[in-house]
């Protein structure tokens, strides 16, 4: 459970679980072979997703702002370890954003989206 | 020729899976300043060794004492030999801490007097890690020529490497008082100090690092090898508009040591990807990443120029010894089939070293090779000398991209004799016997000296354009392959053989580690 994201509270995401990874990336070479390439240090991933037929525009607006800054600048990451139930914070930045999924598509009035989300991955 | 490796770094480079890890110290202290410091202390013992505080080696062995529960019959702890001047020991004081681990006055202090005023990050003290103790309150002071006090602060550690951050302009000499051990009953065990910080750049903070060496025979214009690193800077230290950031303490020729290791068999073996020295550094503003770009120490010679003793001729080991004198660089080394051949000693005026390292390579018939221990090699060209490794198609990431290039049959090389510090250019026109070709552009050496001198490089540049077809080959990535090597390229009829010309080594957290060569082979 991912608790807060930089200054931003969240309320609990769904279905998502952080999860620690040393960055496999698998290659294909000229024959065909497969070759795994490991990162020295485990990495935090903190996938966050929401429904938001209960968030308030403002907050929607507010993730996606948050999400922007850390594109560029890290920030702290508070969640739930799934591997011990202990509360972690990182220093994250933002690798991805779900495109926002619009619920209403009737031009001229506010927007709510169905699904938003983001991945952050520790620096 | 190939860093010499393990038998396991071999197979562990081509094995399906692979963990490499980069690390990278940078010296973030004054160019100079340590070689000219003098230090001293208050309070030293019998077996210190205070000139050791300043000699790069930041550990010690586990050393026996009658100190307060330190030595423990366990067959780990040493002697200190005092008849072994070589023995690292760095500084014992002679006072030991109280039950409350204070010293009492007057305390130890480590006095380090630089020989000129420097800005300086802050100050680094190498505790005694191998016996796990430290000093755990510490006063640093800063002085100025006229003996002032700039600053002082006081500071609290808990490990034995103590890196205090405390920038300052125009410090001479810097006063740490060591307040407080941490065990009661010991003396003060110190084995380095360091005038600024060592910044270890690790996976945990480094996105990218790029290397790239270059070897280039028959050029005049020679390139230096560099590598570029890019780190995290989320913190701002390296933000130009920073008002407490450090960029304004970082000087060119500032060093910085670098390597990448493969993992073989649990344990990392590394492999050097360069000794050199700050070169460019951030010049933008509020980035959250920033990158040093390092070269040896030839590339910061641009203004300094070869001036020739006299007007008549030398061997090329004394034109190397003249070059490498002037520049200031100890390490290098002249191949013995090259050392005793004659050539010019004038090659005109204002000629930059790195122009006369090239022209001396010509007139040798041979190339720099610089090495990544930050010294240099000239070495002789040889036409596809045995292969020292092979890649196949199991270790690129795309079928080599092999063309060929234009035929020469004929080149003209010109030589030069001088009369009282003016030249007279002669040409000399090589040609091969089947002369079916293009001739190729002039070779220019002011340092050739005759006609037999131009003909026996006009021979060997003929034997060289032979090999005609280019490579570029993406591949794995192997730190103990360098530029100058010769190597087995794998293609779709079987291998030929390739000399490298240029090999670029990448490093990043998303894609590890890839490489690059560009080299020539076959005809």
């Amino acid at each position: 459970m991912v608790i807060q994201i930089g200054d931003l509270k969240l309320p609990p995401s769904i279905d998502e679980t952080p999860y620690l990874t040393n960055n496999d990336v698998q290659k294909q070479t000229v024959s065909g072979r497969l070759i795994t390439k490991l990162s020295a240090t485990e990495k935090w991933v903190v996938p966050v997703s929401f429904e938001t037929d209960t968030l308030s525009l403002e907050f929607q607006a507010q993730f996606y702002t948050q999400c922007l800054s850390m594109r560029s600048a890290s920030a702290t990451v508070i969640f739930i370890s799934p591997y011990d139930g202990t509360e972690i914070s990182i220093t994250a930045k933002c690798i991805s954003r779900v495109a926002p999924t619009a619920l209403n598509l009737y031009k001229g009035i506010p927007q709510i989206y169905k699904k938003i989300g983001a991945t952050f991955q520790e620096v | 020729m190939a860093i010499s490796t393990s038998t396991g770094y071999k197979t562990a480079i081509k094995a399906d899976t692979e963990l490499t890890r980069l690390e990278s110290e940078f010296g973030f202290y004054p160019t100079g300043s340590i070689e000219n410091a003098v230090v001293s202390s208050n309070d030293a013992s019998s077996v210190s060794r205070l000139s050791q505080l300043k000699d790069g080696v930041k550990q010690t062995k586990k050393f026996a004492s009658a100190e307060l529960n330190r030595w423990i019959l366990n067959g780990t702890f040493e002697f200190i030999d005092t008849d072994d001047s070589s023995m690292q020991v760095g500084d014992w004081s002679e006072i030991i801490s109280g039950t409350d681990r204070t010293f009492s006055d007057p305390k130890p202090a480590y006095t380090y007097t630089l020989n000129t005023s420097y800005d300086i990050v802050g100050v680094t003290l190498f505790f005694d890690s191998a016996g796990n103790e430290w000093a755990t309150n510490i006063t640093i002071a800063y002085y100025n020529s006229s003996e002032t006090l700039i600053e002082s602060e006081t500071f609290t550690n808990d490990s034995t490497v103590m890196a205090v951050e405390m920038p300052a302009t125009g410090v001479k000499k810097i006063v740490a008082t060591i307040n407080e051990w941490c065990l009661p009953g010991r003396h003060v065990k110190c084995c380095e100090i360091l005038p600024g910080e060592t910044f270890l750049f690790t996976p945990d903070n480094t996105f990218s690092f790029e290397f790239h060496e270059i070897i280039q025979p028959f050029e005049t214009s020679l390139e230096t090898p560099y590598f570029t690193i890019e780190f995290d800077n989320s913190e701002k230290k390296f933000d130009i508009v920073n008002p407490s950031g450090l960029v304004s303490y970082l000087r060119q020729k500032m060093q910085m040591l670098s390597k990448i290791g493969l993992d073989v068999d649990s344990v990392f073996e590394y492999i050097s990807t360069g000794n050199f020295y700050l070169y460019e550094w951030p010049d933008e503003a509020q980035n959250d990443t920033a990158k040093f770009t390092c070269r040896p120490e030839m590339a910061f010679k641009s203004s300094v120029y070869y001036v020739a003793p006299d007007t008549g001729t030398q061997t090329v080991a004394t034109a190397a010894s003249i070059i490498f004198t002037t520049a200031g660089i100890t390490s290098y080394t002249v191949d013995s089939t090259l050392q005793d051949i004659t050539v010019n000693q004038y090659i005109g005026e204002n000629v930059p070293l790195l122009n006369a390292m090239g022209q001396l390579a010509i007139a040798a018939g041979g190339y720099w090779k610089f090495n990544r221990d930050g010294s240099y090699s000239l070495l002789p060209i040889e036409i596809l000398a045995d292969s020292t490794d092979t890649i196949d198609y199991d270790n690129m990431w795309e079928k080599p991209d092999i063309t060929q290039e234009k035929k020469y049959t004929s080149v003209n090389v010109k030589y030069y004799t001088v009369v009282s510090e003016s030249f007279n250019e002669h040409n000399s026109k090589v040609t091969a016997t089947t002369d079916d070709g293009e001739t190729a552009s002039d070779i220019t050496s002011c340092f050739i000296p005759s006609a037999a001198r131009a003909i026996a490089i006009g021979n060997l540049a003929l034997e060289y354009y032979a090999m005609r077809l280019s490579y570029s080959v993406d591949y794995r990535g192997d730190m103990s392959m360098e530029a100058g090597d010769v190597l087995s390229i794998e293609n779709d009829y079987g291998t030929s053989d390739m000399l490298v010309l240029e090999h670029d080594i990448k490093w990043d957290t998303g894609d590890k580690l890839t490489a690059s060569f560009t080299g020539i082979g076959g005809t």
